[in-house]
């Protein structure tokens, strides 16, 4: 052999690929995509490459008038707060159906365990598109919700289901569920089921076992599950569209909109960056709540 | 004491429990009686799947009887869910909370009852103290020793005060000189707090150091019951006989009652007499227990009962001798090593034996 290679040599090259699919796939477009938010936009809507301007940072909260003054408008910022609320009610929402379900997972024995694991997942099977759609069916004002109701004499008009906040929050739900489940599952799975016997025996009530002893033993499981859902919920693209309608839109919607229709790619992707921080934010606090509850939470 | 009913801490009436996972029903106990008193330290004893456990989850309220009633003081327990009864349970795997210190593990039990904080306060330190964890009250679960973790067990369930402890083989994966030391411990524990402790283990070893009465346990059955000298002198059952310390099990011939207690045919060999509790006719078949340190050996051949050596196995503190009696069954002696050099008896000798007539158990099969 004609000499061996350094170690130095060796680790660069252990993870020269690792680093390239890395900086190709996420370095180099997250700085273009920082870079184009701040270019200028001529007024066919091209981007002109090397003027930098703050205008779609600017846009998010001002619009400029004809005569160039600034008046605020807080569409876009009441867009980018629905899309945090309907987030954050979706993980809520997920959080109380996910943890019944996986604590009754987790529970069964080996053999069920491991049916309702494919059962959860299941719906992976399917298109999210199909999924939606299938919503759309069961949701809308002949849809199988309202005909049922109806034809039982409970209501004479159909519930406005569709194209609402609540529509959307479903259908996310739905959507993310088993991202919440599965996580939650796993940790109360590793749970040792005599400890909670153990709670009984020293006089704990069923709800304060629930309290003082499954739900801290779960809390990994629950912060995991909660970042799942919330982290995509809040980018969501295809469930606003199809179940919100034009009136409930969100900052995925939006963003969509920027690159498409409206042709204002510096405006898109400096909303792309504001859902960046958004997510950025939430991850710290998830980190900050990790360090305080003693970090031994494996 | 044991038969005044107000000492009786723990009465078990009749109970059977069944499991029945659907592919067929398993019996863990079969109309099972007992009593056990109050500040009794009770110990049921069997090998594994004997129902021992299953008995004490019966008292301890994890599972409920299929048949029969259990009363703690009386009061029948039946319907009570665990956190209902003043009974506390040491589990085999400890189940400690890995989320608590060890401070937080002894005071849960008191803060489920709702007792004061500055009481919760002032009990943890007692029991800190009593199982002598003081210095590490801050520490987590995780961070000390299996022995460490025993303790603390102990500490959080007799925290509350209950009236009975219950503990499942809580010695089982203790190494053996923490075993002892812990056993020397637990007995010290019990006659502290004068709580009625009913100890689970298959370590006959265990059962005879620290037990007020033993129960043997096998198949889902009492065998019997007593204290460990009654237990290990007056085995009634061939399977109690057996599974407490080595026992020479023999087929023996009955003869003649007389004063001194009945004669005891070995095929030919005549000689061997035990006490006899009642009339027995003639010719009747026994199965007898002998404790092979109960077998004095005189060298050799000069009396009745004799025996060819086989084998010579040295222990250090006594040897043991392997025979072939007369009639094939074989039967093995025990010979406490009071000197340095022993008696020089090798294979193939013809030595004589002997055994008092209390040494000699007749069982029921």
């Amino acid at each position: 052999m004609a000499g061996r290679l350094s170690p130095i040599k060796i680790r660069a090259l252990l993870i020269g690929p690792a680093a390239a699919v890395i900086g190709i796939f996420v370095v180099i477009p997250l700085l273009l995509m920082a870079w184009i938010s701040i270019q200028g936009r001529d007024y066919s809507g091209g981007v002109i490459w090397g003027e930098l301007s703050g205008e779609a940072y600017l846009r998010m909260i001002f619009e400029r008038e004809l005569d160039d003054s600034l008046s605020v408008n807080l569409n876009y910022i009441m867009i980018v707060l629905r899309s945090v609320w309907l987030s954050l009610l979706t993980t809520v929402i997920s959080l109380l159906v996910g943890f019944p379900t996986a604590l009754f997972m987790a529970t069964r024995t080996p053999k069920w365990k491991a049916i309702l694991v494919f059962m959860v997942t299941l719906p992976f099977w399917t298109n999210l598109l199909v999924r939606n759609y299938a919503w759309i069916l069961l949701l809308r004002d002949h849809g199988a919700i309202n005909g049922t109701l109806s034809w039982l004499g409970i209501i004479s008009e159909p519930l406005p289901l569709l194209h609402t906040q609540l529509a959307v929050a479903i259908g996310l739900t739905y959507s993310f569920l088993p991202f919440m489940v599965l996580p939650i599952y796993a940790s109360l799975e590793k749970m040792d089921l005599r400890l909670v016997e153990s709670a009984f025996d020293l006089y704990a009530t069923r709800f304060m076992t629930l309290r003082r002893i499954i739900i801290p033993l779960a809390i990994p499981g629950i912060v995991a599950g909660c970042i799942l859902v919330f982290v995509p919920s809040l980018g969501a693209y295809v469930t606003p569209e199809l179940l919100g309608g034009g009136k409930t839109l969100m900052i995925g919607n939006l963003i969509g909109l920027q690159f498409g229709a409206a042709r204002n790619w510096p405006f898109g992707a400096a909303l792309g960056i504001l859902l960046l921080a958004l997510v950025m934010i939430s991850l710290t606090f998830y980190a900050l709540k990790l360090k305080k509850t003693g970090g031994d939470t494996k | 004491m044991r038969n005044n009913t107000d000492s009786i801490a723990v009465s078990v009436r009749e109970v059977s429990k069944i499991f029945d996972d659907g592919s067929g029903a398993f019996v863990a106990l079969d109309n099972v009686s007992l009593d056990i008193g109050s500040n009794e330290f009770f110990t049921l004893l069997g090998p594994s799947g004997c129902g021992k456990t299953t008995l004490l989850r019966l008292i301890a309220g994890f599972e409920q009887p299929s048949q029969g009633q259990i009363l703690l003081h009386g009061e029948n327990l039946e319907q009570l869910p665990p956190f209902k009864r003043p009974v506390n349970t040491v589990f085999q795997n400890y189940a400690l909370f890995p989320h608590m210190t060890i401070a937080q593990n002894i005071a849960f039990g008191l803060e489920m009852l709702g007792r004061p904080r500055q009481e919760i306060n002032s009990t943890v330190d007692e029991m800190l103290d009593l199982v002598q964890m003081k210095s590490l009250a801050d520490r987590r679960i995780t961070q000390i020793s299996g022995g460490q973790q025993q303790r603390v067990a102990l500490a959080r369930a007799l925290a509350p005060k209950p009236k009975v402890l219950l503990l499942d083989e809580p010695l089982s994966a203790l190494d053996l000189q923490l075993r002892k030391d812990m056993q020397i411990e637990l007995k010290r524990l019990q006659l502290e707090t004068g709580i009625t402790f009913i100890f689970v283990t298959h370590d006959q070893e265990e059962a005879l150091t620290m037990s007020d009465r033993i129960a043997v346990m096998q198949g889902g059955h009492i065998l019997q019951v007593g204290p460990p000298r009654d237990i290990y002198e007056h085995p009634q059952h061939r399977f109690v006989a057996g599974f407490i310390g080595e026992i020479n099990l023999l087929q023996a011939t009955a003869g003649k009652t007389n004063p001194e207690g009945l004669d005891l045919q070995l095929g030919e060999m005549s000689g061997l007499k035990t006490e006899a509790k009642s009339q027995v006719t003639p010719g009747t078949k026994l199965a007898l227990a002998i404790r092979p340190e109960r077998i004095l050996l005189a060298g050799p051949d000069k009396e009745q009962l004799s025996g060819k050596l086989i084998n010579v196995v040295y222990h250090g503190t006594d040897t043991l001798y392997h025979f072939t009696l007369p009639d094939g069954q074989s039967l093995r002696a025990r010979r406490q090593n009071t000197d340095k050099t022993g008696p020089e008896w090798k294979s193939g000798d013809i030595i004589s034996w002997s055994a008092k007539p209390d040494s000699v158990a007749v069982l029921e099969d």
